[in-house]
């Protein structure tokens, strides 16, 4: 009975959600009856598995996803509580959050056009005579270690954990701190164990959706990432695109890699919480 | 009596309707194909190409009635999927993409998995003008066409390179070349990372070479000669590794990013496989006035590209008018000027006749940014079975992105 007001929003999420997650788990299993094949094997997974590519592409998406969420929410925290300190009115936060609608696209590209080789900075110290060409400008792009993606993700993300902080922070009891004071708590000891554990909840629910993005993000590691290693959702959209018709099964294998990962995160996150039983 | 004469009107009627069946059809695909809006899903990784369709092509459709809308995609696959998603879908008719542009392995996986309109493209008005004869026409990497395309032009691979930082003298004109010249200016080359169109066609070329030449590859697959051909091309590469631009840790994912790192400086050569050379990219700006294009001594693979129709499109009748008219000699050389485009015609300019040969002369102004039409076919030589191709990406993937 409880549930009668969710239900428009449960049936579609259960149909849209749920569907595509079914066809996709059913096409990873080989299942493409326009190609003939229906009978459902776990080829695809053996063959993943069995690929060194799919583990480094597993270990940098999990590299980059941590650190993106990690730095985001100490850069996030720090911002929410300096502005906070500053009193900051409307217009600062405005600026705060004005990464926000910026698509990551966009902000890739930005971050292309900026801190390439060739890019912005590199003209810029160019002209300043402390290059001498694009050679001598660190290759922040396209490396490894996924310096580019962690970036473009920490930049945008950072004012979407910093405002979700600001929030529980405004809404913060302030006549707490100031019993901290009186009973003798410094600045970090206040920080630490009064106004951190009052802000955790924001700061969990807004890392973790911001993990769960960097994990499946495909246009930034696209645009910003090396050739290989690259990140999961690369590697299941160049599967897919593969002139070969039966690595789908591989692409969508992938994919439902990504999406368990996401799940168990989220999850984890709901029993963590507390939250799983009691709705 | 009125039985017989019955029969009779009705012989003649059909024998009159068989003997224009042809004719006919074209008009009533001309007609059906008025008002239709067709999909044409193509490469958009060229400003100059995206152009000449929307200002040379599409206002011409417009004239005939038809709509062309142009989908750009990155890479064909997109297109090739989006039919088979269709296909598994159900969605036999109606469906979304009226026209693709393709052609090599693309058009042998979209044929194999039957997602093309077939035995159309031969009985075009236009088609009189293609010499279909040509094996270069009538198969598309070793696969036959069977009128499931349509030619829409022609190219051959160049190398770009920049005078005001390399001497002409100082060019490397084979493979060997290139890896004494890598070695001589570390981080200066790199080529677009398989599965790119570009970056496989490039190793392919370095694939003809180290076996030791083109021509052994003409024809079937043969496993034995790849077999005995790769280890020496990934020898090759993981030879000149090293010093490709970034250590060869990370390669650019496609043309334009090639041409971006190519005009900044960051990499002296570049690809190009307009007929016209670069006289479109220097006059659009993508690159520099000091670029200029040079081949091999072997010689560079020269193709046909066509467009095809999916099976399920909702508007071949309009898709076949496009493709027909993507034919006029008026167009092709529209298309062949470096104005525009500058790539090389699908047509043979003798079935149209001498005018339009002089014609085809006159708009190709060989210079600096282009070669002599001369030169490039006295140095051209044909792609091979699409296998090797796939054996490329595969290896590549394999073998170097480790």
């Amino acid at each position: 009975m409880r549930l009668l007001p969710f239900l428009p929003a449960l049936v579609v999420t259960a149909l849209l959600f749920g569907g595509g997650l079914l066809l996709g788990g059913l096409q990873s299993l080989g299942y493409a009856p326009a190609l003939g094949q229906t009978a459902l094997k776990l080829d695809a997974y053996r063959d993943l598995f069995a690929d060194r590519s799919f583990w480094a592409a597993l270990g940098l998406t999990a590299w980059v996803a941590t650190a993106s969420t990690f730095l985001a929410a100490v850069f996030g925290t720090a911002f929410a509580l300096l502005l906070q300190r500053a009193g900051a009115g409307g217009r600062l936060r405005f600026l705060f959050g004005l990464t926000l609608p910026i698509p990551h696209l966009v902000a890739s590209v930005l971050t292309l056009l900026l801190i390439s080789q060739s890019g912005l900075l590199s003209r810029l110290t160019l002209a300043a005579g402390i290059t001498s060409g694009p050679q001598d400008f660190p290759a922040l792009l396209y490396d490894r270690r996924g310096l580019g993606i962690l970036l473009e993700l920490v930049w945008k993300e950072t004012p979407f954990i910093g405002l979700n902080v600001l929030a529980a922070l405004t809404r913060l009891d302030p006549r707490l701190n100031e019993v901290a004071r009186t009973l003798g708590a410094g600045r970090w000891t206040r920080l630490v164990r009064v106004t951190l554990p009052l802000i955790r909840p924001a700061l969990l629910s807004s890392g973790i959706l911001v993990f769960a993005f960097s994990l499946s993000s495909f246009e930034v590691p696209a645009l910003l990432g090396a050739t290989s290693p690259t990140t999961l959702p690369v590697l299941a959209y160049r599967a897919f695109t593969d002139t070969d018709l039966s690595t789908r099964a591989e692409a969508l294998a992938i994919s439902m890699v990504v999406a368990a990962l996401g799940g168990a995160l989220v999850w984890g996150y709901v029993r963590a919480t507390g939250r799983g039983g009691r709705g | 009596m009125k039985r017989i004469l019955i029969l009779s009107a009705l012989l003649t009627a059909t024998s009159t309707s068989a003997q224009s069946a042809s004719a006919q059809s074209w008009t009533s695909i001309q007609k059906e194909a008025q008002g239709q809006t067709v999909n044409f899903y193509m490469w958009g990784g060229s400003d100059d190409i995206n152009k000449y369709v929307d200002t040379v092509v599409a206002p011409a459709a417009k004239k005939l009635g038809v709509t062309l809308r142009r989908v750009p995609v990155s890479d064909t696959v997109q297109a090739v999927n989006k039919v088979l998603g269709e296909k598994q879908a159900g969605k036999n008719r109606g469906g979304s993409v009226d026209m693709i542009w393709i052609n090599g392995e693309n058009f042998k996986t979209a044929s194999q998995a039957r997602l093309l309109l077939t035995g159309w493209s031969e009985s075009l008005p236009n088609a009189k003008y293609v010499n279909w004869k040509s094996p270069a026409v009538r198969n598309d990497f070793g696969f036959p066409v069977n009128g499931a395309e349509s030619p829409w032009g022609s190219s051959q691979w160049q190398y770009v390179y920049d005078s005001s930082r390399v001497k002409e003298a100082d060019l490397p004109r084979s493979f060997k070349e290139l890896a004494t010249w890598t070695g001589a200016h570390p981080g200066r080359f790199t080529f677009p990372a398989p599965p790119n169109f570009s970056g496989n066609r490039f190793l392919r070329q370095a694939m003809f070479e180290l076996a030791g030449g083109q021509s052994q590859f003409v024809g079937a697959y043969r496993p034995e000669l790849w077999a005995r051909t790769a280890p020496k091309l990934w020898t090759y590469l993981r030879a000149i590794q090293p010093n490709l631009w970034r250590g060869g840790q990370t390669f650019p994912a496609d043309v334009p990013n090639l041409y971006s790192l190519f005009a900044n400086g960051e990499i002296d050569f570049a690809f190009v496989q307009n007929i016209a050379g670069i006289a479109a990219e220097v006059k659009s700006g993508v690159l520099p006035t000091t670029a200029r294009v040079f081949i091999f001594d072997a010689g560079t693979v020269t193709d046909t590209h066509y467009v095809a129709i999916p099976y399920n499109s909702a508007h071949s009748a309009g898709a076949k008018v496009v493709a027909n008219l993507m034919l006029t000699p008026e167009l092709q050389l529209a298309k062949l000027s470096g104005n525009l485009w500058g790539d090389g015609l699908g047509i043979d300019p003798a079935r149209v006749g001498p005018e339009f040969q002089k014609q085809v002369k006159a708009t190709l102004k060989v210079g600096p940014y282009t070669l002599d039409p001369a030169l490039l076919s006295s140095k051209a030589f044909s792609d091979v079975d699409a296998q090797y191709d796939k054996n490329v990406q595969d290896g590549f993937k394999k073998e170097i992105l480790k």
